[in-house]
């Protein structure tokens, strides 16, 4: 009988035999890696040489935040799990091998060897980095540094990639992974403010993102309590983790496996296109296991000059979260910019939150410019829809900013005289930022092959794909804030109406601008 | 070959949902070794589902599936219920960097196929791919790719054949050699299971004809079963 290694083993020769690649472009893969290899050392060196940082004891307090970012780095894997995982197999080796009375278990253990080997890569690789860089950043000798590091990355990896198999085979898991995000990243926050707060003992026996940062700090230098403790547990935990999915090997669905390998051949396609919101929508999708929240709601009927307005309220009332998130985001707009008299950087959050705020709301016109074509069933032209998809942001975006303005003048940290200024230019600020913001929504994805085909220009092109929208809504809200400021105790003055007429003149122009782009399938 | 006496495959209370949508509500079906059964109904009426659950690909929300008295989604699956279906799918599942004669000797060697030479050039032959045998799906039209998806299916042993839209896609040549074989393996005491917009396709292979209406089953039966109950007059058939 054919073992499982003989198919695989068939599969790779016969591949080989087809691979057209020529000699040149392995070379230049080679030639690839090797200049990569060249700059990171040209970056690294002065690290090595110890010149960067002047006090070791500050480079340990940097150390300090490794137990936040091996936790999200954790948790970041296990989401991984909830939609792909280590054990990934193509459609054609589900059709065919997976099918066939091959052992199973051992076709799913030679996926998770290779998951492990790329595990021990990152844990060696990132270990190593850390070790290097603190031995000669704190004068310490890198062996035990480096050892330290390279042993607590490599079994903390090993570690989360079996965790992820698990969230991969089981769905009850995976779906306990996906609710429990909020309580994690209430976590994160906790483990955050204990960084800060100096409180280490917590983050460094918080888990095992923590015992693997304790042996590292206590290498450096540090006194840590029980690191030794802390190795063991991270070994046995790793040890324990890996022999769990050994023995689970066949403890997955053929439904899951293909549900994850239709996805990624999905997401590998739109990503090679470059277009990352695709490939972030089927990651969605994946993550969402079907189901469509708000599905019973129903568009409400207007008339025909209002049936996008009908269909992008229905679209905000699906999202709630849409407009939740743009709420956020107006009340950062808010806080900076009552926090920004003499903290001028502050003014950033202002302009940084409103515009957020407007692209967050504008979710109907990428769909729309998703589906290329699929405005030919509307009765207006590519333009006219785009400007159509335009009103419901800058109402929605008026309301949060009255609510916002509001609140803050509850709160008496703006005068009344003030609160009535700004809510009567709110609604023309609304439209200077939704309107920019929809120019650079209404944009497919950058196309990646013109950064090869354009050199320069096309690094260029990606630059303006990028800045476009928000550097016009930058100048608008920059040229006008001068008048929306200027006497803004005394209410509404020449000065609003100067404001007004000038937002509302931009306004016009990025409409003009928006009407005249063409469809993305022309 | 199995036993065509008893049933070789029972579905009872078969159902799958998508998050909030049903696609399947209900399905209770048995079928024997022999046979061939065609699933016949509107788009999205249940029929690739049923099917996918038939093949284990997909777990069922509610009911089981029995085939040689093995549950098909007991976890993990089985290596002796893997070698008794093969499941052929509409949407081509091939290897980009393998030839079409490379995928017949995978699936060969994984199913330890015996005479696979012979068995090989009868199946090149009969779909019209024997010059083709060196090509890469890339090189390859929707329909040769179906062709060459369905040599391979058909290639393995197999007690229960499945095939999702297997007509879909084929020129009339290939339509009739597909149903000379289908016949054939039939004679040989495997069940066929099939789904297909085709009527005439289903009318002159199948022994009984499933009509699944809105994830259920509607009716099931002979032609003349079929005819009789109106559901012909809805689905354009005979």
């Amino acid at each position: 009988m054919t073992t499982e290694h003989q198919v695989r083993s068939f599969v790779r020769r016969r591949r080989r035999e087809h691979d057209r690649r020529r000699l040149s472009d392995r070379l230049i893969d080679i030639y690839t890696w090797l200049l990569a290899t060249v700059i990171a050392g040209i970056v690294i060196a002065p690290l090595v040489k110890g010149d960067l940082v002047p006090h070791p004891d500050a480079f340990l307090d940097t150390l300090g935040w490794l137990p936040v970012v091996l936790f999200v780095a954790t948790w970041g894997v296990l989401r991984f799990g909830t939609w792909q995982g280590p054990v990934l197999f193509t459609t054609p080796e589900l059709q065919w091998e997976l099918s066939s009375p091959l052992d199973r278990r051992q076709l799913v253990l030679l996926k998770l060897r290779r998951a492990s080997v790329v595990a021990i890569g990152v844990g060696v690789v990132s270990g190593a980095v850390v070790g290097i860089a603190a031995a000669a950043l704190l004068h310490r000798g890198v062996l035990g540094l480096s050892l330290a590091a390279v042993g607590a990355f490599v079994a903390l990896a090993l570690m989360t990639m079996a965790l992820s198999w698990h969230v991969e085979r089981s769905p009850s898991l995976g779906r306990a992974v996906d609710l429990a995000t909020p309580a994690v990243a209430a976590l994160t926050g906790l483990l955050v403010v204990a960084v800060v707060r100096g409180l280490e003992t917590a983050t460094l026996w918080s888990g095992p993102w923590g015992w693997a940062t304790g042996p590292v700090l206590a290498q450096g230098g540090r006194p840590v309590a029980g690191w030794i403790i802390q190795a063991i547990l991270l070994a046995l935990a790793a040890v324990a983790a890996v022999i769990s999915t050994v023995s689970t090997a066949d403890q997955v669905s053929d439904d899951e496996l293909w549900r994850r390998s239709e996805a990624r051949s999905s997401a590998s396609a739109a990503l090679f296109f470059g277009n990352v919101r695709a490939a972030r929508n089927i990651a969605r999708r994946g993550r969402a296991r079907g189901r469509v929240r708000g599905r019973q709601l129903r568009m409400v009927r207007l008339s025909q000059p209002l049936a996008l307005i009908a269909r992008d309220t229905l679209t905000l009332r699906r999202n709630l979260g849409l407009i939740g998130t743009a709420a956020a985001y107006v009340a950062v707009a808010i806080v900076s910019g009552i926090a920004a008299t003499g903290r001028p950087l502050l003014v950033v959050g202002v302009f940084g939150g409103l515009y957020m705020a407007a692209s967050r709301l504008l979710e109907t016109i990428r769909l729309e410019s998703d589906q290329a074509g699929a405005h030919r069933m509307l009765p207006w032209p590519w333009g006219t829809v785009m400007i159509m998809h335009c009103v419901v942001p800058v109402v929605v975006l008026t309301v949060l900013v009255w609510i916002g303005i509001l609140a803050a003048g509850v709160g008496g940290f703006i005068g009344a005289a003030a609160v009535e200024a700004l809510a009567v230019v709110a609604p023309f600020v609304a439209g200077a930022l939704v309107l920019p913001s929809a120019i650079s929504a209404s944009r497919r994805s950058f196309p990646v092959e013109m950064l090869i085909s354009g050199a320069e220009l096309g690094a260029l092109s990606l630059v303006t794909w990028l800045i476009t929208g928000p550097v016009l809504a930058l100048i608008a809200l920059a040229i006008s804030s001068r008048w929306i400021l200027s006497g803004i105790d005394q209410g509404i003055t020449m000065d609003t109406f100067t404001a007004i007429a000038f937002l509302a003149t931009a306004t016009f122009a990025f409409g003009a601008w928006l009407k005249s782009r063409p469809a993305r399938d022309e | 070959m199995a036993d065509t006496q008893r049933p070789l495959v029972v579905a009872e209370g078969l159902g799958r949902d998508f998050g909030d949508v049903t696609a399947l509500e209900s399905l209770d079906l048995e079928m024997n070794g022999g046979e061939a059964v065609a699933l016949i109904g509107h788009n999205g009426s249940g029929k690739t589902t049923a099917l996918s659950m038939f093949a284990g690909r997909l777990e069922p929300s509610r009911g089981t599936v029995h085939i040689a008295d093995v549950d098909v989604h007991r976890r993990g699956g089985s290596a002796t219920l893997r070698a008794l279906v093969s499941f052929v799918p509409d949407a081509p599942a091939l290897y980009p960097d393998l030839t079409v004669a490379d995928h017949l000797d995978l699936v060969g060697m994984a199913h330890g196929v015996d005479h696979m030479d012979d068995r090989t050039g009868m199946l090149l032959d009969l779909f019209g791919l024997e010059e083709r045998r060196h090509l890469l799906p890339r090189e390859l039209s929707r329909g040769l790719r179906q062709k060459t998806q369905l040599a391979c299916g058909l290639l393995r042993p197999y007690e229960v054949l499945i095939l999702d839209e297997p007509v879909s896609g084929l020129d009339p040549p290939s339509r009739q050699a597909l149903h000379t074989l289908l016949n054939r393996v039939k004679d040989e005491g495997a069940l066929v299971v099939f789904s297909t917009h085709d009527l005439g396709f289903a009318e002159g292979l199948a022994d009984r004809i499933v009509v699944v209406s809105d994830g259920r089953v509607a009716v099931a039966g002979t032609r003349e079963e079929v005819v009789a109950s109106g559901w012909a007059r809805e689905l354009g058939l005979g």
